[in-house]
């Protein structure tokens, strides 16, 4: 899978590093190793993002959602298999 | 592409108008809302690169002066190639699977009948965190019998018990690979001792608030709470918080908290004086019931 350096992600996807940063603080993401997101996380904070910024979500409703969410993607696996 | 179009905004729209549509087309398009459809995706990257065209005054203003110019000259810089996060959660899925082992009872008993047993290769470990781990959430790594590596995410407000699944990391058998399954103990740590489902908390207190009392911030497991000191009180004194200790409903547990009265570092001439003088006025043996 593919993984990223924080500064890259930075450059790429135009983040703001402290964003990304308050993320892993608050373990809305949950990186492996120090400083590197994998795809996964990627995509999740880049969803977050898109809450926060798109969206109008407020800090507080943000892990709210992801929990929900993650919940669903359990229960559609364990349905799927 | 005219993002005014894409939007449904005027040129005349202001700032808010377009940030307000913008959003309004994210929540509908958004890909993980609608998960697999190309057609919202492609939208949905269509109402991104428009918004960073015209979002803004400034970038308007650019906008409107590319269109002069040339009206095929600017293009929006956004990244059109990202991940969307409902084409991650599939059974590998980190996120959704912290959930493997909390509704596995549940969820077999919804569908009791169709389903075989678990396979005899699952593997099973026990892991031992503090509270503050569990309440703070952490990650820890530990070492499986066949050497590989397990990064085990432990999820904030963890409970006791609570087993963590993970796919595919058990016995190779036959035809599949078994599952690892982490179950989660409590430990004592320098804050919080165990005492079965009760908790036991040392709490430094100051001479002045062991003889006037006072209300003093006490950290449980459920978060800060006011402590009503009374005086006078002595170190070893236990204080009982009912139903903040572990467990849940009727059986969850107590947190005691054991006084401790520190005296300061250095010990004031003046302090030393007066109680020299107050306890020759007062007398008391304080080892009276010792004998």
């Amino acid at each position: 899978m593919s993984q990223y350096a924080i500064g890259e992600i930075v450059k790429i996807y135009k983040l703001e590093e402290d964003f990304i940063h308050i993320c892993i603080q608050n373990q809305w993401i949950i990186p492996l190793k120090n400083e590197v997101l994998d795809q996964e996380d990627l995509a999740r904070l880049l969803l977050i993002k898109d809450l926060q910024y798109a969206m109008g979500v407020n800090d507080e409703a943000i892990p709210v959602i992801m929990h929900l969410l993650d919940q669903i993607y359990w229960l559609k696996n364990k349905l799927n298999s | 592409m005219d993002p005014y179009k894409t939007l449904g905004v005027s040129k005349t729209s202001t700032d808010e108008e377009i940030k307000k549509a913008y959003r309004k087309l994210t929540k509908k398009y958004h890909p993980d809302l609608n998960a697999g459809s190309k057609e919202a995706e492609k939208n949905f990257k269509e109402v991104g690169q428009a918004f960073e065209l015209i979002g803004n005054k400034e970038a308007r203003e650019k906008h409107e002066q590319a269109s002069d110019f040339n009206s095929s000259s600017q293009q929006p810089r956004g990244t059109s190639e990202r991940p969307f996060y409902y084409e991650t959660q599939g059974q590998q899925g980190r996120y959704n699977n912290i959930f493997e082992g909390n509704y596995e009872d549940i969820f077999s008993s919804m569908f009791r009948g169709g389903q075989k047993q678990a396979a005899s290769s699952d593997n099973h470990y026990t892991m031992e965190i503090s509270i503050e781990e569990a309440l703070e959430g952490s990650t820890k790594e530990i070492i499986l019998p066949n050497g590989k590596q397990l990064s085990v995410k432990i999820p904030k407000g963890i409970t006791q018990g609570t087993k963590l699944r993970f796919k595919g990391h058990g016995e190779k058998g036959h035809k599949s690979t078994g599952d690892a399954y982490v179950e989660i103990h409590f430990k004592s740590s320098k804050r919080f001792k165990l005492e079965g489902l009760d908790l036991v908390s040392e709490l430094p207190i100051s001479l002045d608030e062991a003889i006037n009392g006072g209300k003093i911030e006490f950290i449980t497991i459920d978060g800060p709470i006011i402590l009503t000191v009374k005086p006078p009180v002595s170190s070893g004194t236990k204080l009982k918080i009912k139903g903040k200790g572990l467990g849940t409903g009727q059986s969850r547990g107590d947190q005691y908290v054991l006084i401790n009265i520190m005296l300061p570092k250095h010990i004031d001439p003046q302090l030393s004086h007066f109680i020299k003088q107050w306890s020759k006025e007062h007398p008391y043996n304080p080892r009276a019931e010792v004998r």
